[in-house]
């Protein structure tokens, strides 16, 4: 190997750690690209969604008749849904005028998502929504729905970078089930996470996980739970109810939650 | 030397000597893992950048492009103290062993 190219590789790690280090430089660097990639993101959505247009003209009417039926009962499955998060939303408020507690309306804006996670094994998103439309870091991010997925880590004028609360190695105070105890939940990536409880706890399949950050806010269902006998711990496993891979639209709080 | 005895100079990046070809086609693999980066999944680009590392000498641009990859989508990663550009030191670490493996190979 050469002198040069030792002079050259030693000139980029300096140049990556000065990046590293500096986060003006990082910060002006990263809103100057992504600057410079969201209309190009914008455009391929714009031509995925042409394409798809053109294809649906040519897909058999026996397979749009089978999707018509499957999205029918779909919808009255979430319809009677509705109606019993009503009554809960309603009991909730009831509940909560009984306390002397008020409810906080929380400013939402909607954002439409330019690039999904599979573009990245981090798990975050890029959104179209930015310092222009009142984002800060911090911003709590949620799936249509209500389901929390993660937090705004990077604001550009136009666009804001999401890491989700499953990217690896991100971890999350949650409570778990009708417990009050309070876990660190683990990114595992993916929509995955994994959450150590002490054994003596009880917790089934099935329990919602909430996270705390200073409200409850649905995080999941567990759906797997790992216990060996010589083991004082047991592992919980649980995902994102949504699928991070086909968001197309999130929603973000313009006020930062505080932890 | 020419015929009145002058040193003939040879030109940099001259069609003749060095050839077009090679050059534009480096750009070219330059541009299709920026392309990869910016419309694909990541496994797509750390493929082609692996692949072009092996093929070209001194393929200074894979660090680049890994660089614009993380600032495009990296997170901090908490087991390495917050640090958020794995990927352009991956890309770093990978031309050094790359550069050392070829100084080995006789096809190089």
């Amino acid at each position: 190997m050469s002198r040069n190219f030792f002079i050259s590789i030693i000139g980029l790690i300096v140049l990556l750690g000065a990046f590293s280090t500096l986060s003006f430089f990082e910060e002006q660097f990263s809103r100057a690209v992504h600057a410079l990639t969201s209309p190009l993101w914008k455009g391929q959505s714009a031509l995925a969604g042409k394409v798809g247009d053109i294809l649906s003209a040519v897909e058999s009417k026996h397979s749009l008749r089978k999707e018509n039926t499957r999205l029918l009962d779909e919808m009255n499955r979430l319809k009677a849904e509705m109606l019993s998060l009503a009554l809960l939303k309603k009991e909730n408020d009831e509940l909560r005028g009984h306390l002397g507690v008020e409810r906080r309306e929380q400013d939402v804006t909607l954002a439409f998502v330019l690039v999904r996670p599979n573009r990245s094994p981090y798990d975050t998103l890029l959104i179209d929504k930015g310092e222009e439309d009142g984002l800060k870091i911090g911003s709590l991010v949620s799936a249509p729905g209500g389901v929390a997925i993660g937090t705004v880590t990077s604001v550009s004028r136009q666009t804001a970078k999401v890491v989700l609360f499953s990217s690896p190695g991100e971890k999350s105070v949650v409570e778990i089930g009708a417990s009050t105890l309070r876990v660190d939940a683990t990114g595992q990536g993916g929509g995955n996470f994994e959450a150590k409880l002490p054994r003596g706890i009880e917790v089934h399949k099935g329990d919602l996980v909430s996270l705390i950050r200073g409200k409850r806010i649905i995080l999941g269902v567990v759906e797997a739970i790992q216990a060996k006998p010589a083991d004082s711990f047991q592992i919980l496993l649980f995902k994102l109810p949504v699928n991070i891979y086909e968001l197309e639209w999130v929603e973000i709080e313009k006020t930062p939650l505080l932890d | 030397m020419n015929s009145n005895g002058w040193r003939l100079k040879k030109r940099r990046f001259s069609i003749s000597h060095d050839g077009f070809l090679p050059v534009a086609f480096r750009v070219a693999a330059s541009m299709t893992i920026l392309a990869s980066v910016l419309f694909f999944p990541w496994w797509v680009g750390v493929a082609l950048g692996v692949l072009a590392t092996a093929y070209f000498q001194k393929f200074y641009e894979v660090a680049a492009l890994a660089f614009l990859f993380d600032v495009l989508y990296g997170a901090k990663v908490e087991l390495l103290y917050g640090f958020q550009f794995v990927f352009a030191a991956g890309a770093i670490a990978l031309l050094i062993v790359s550069e050392w493996v070829k100084g080995y190979l006789r096809w190089y």
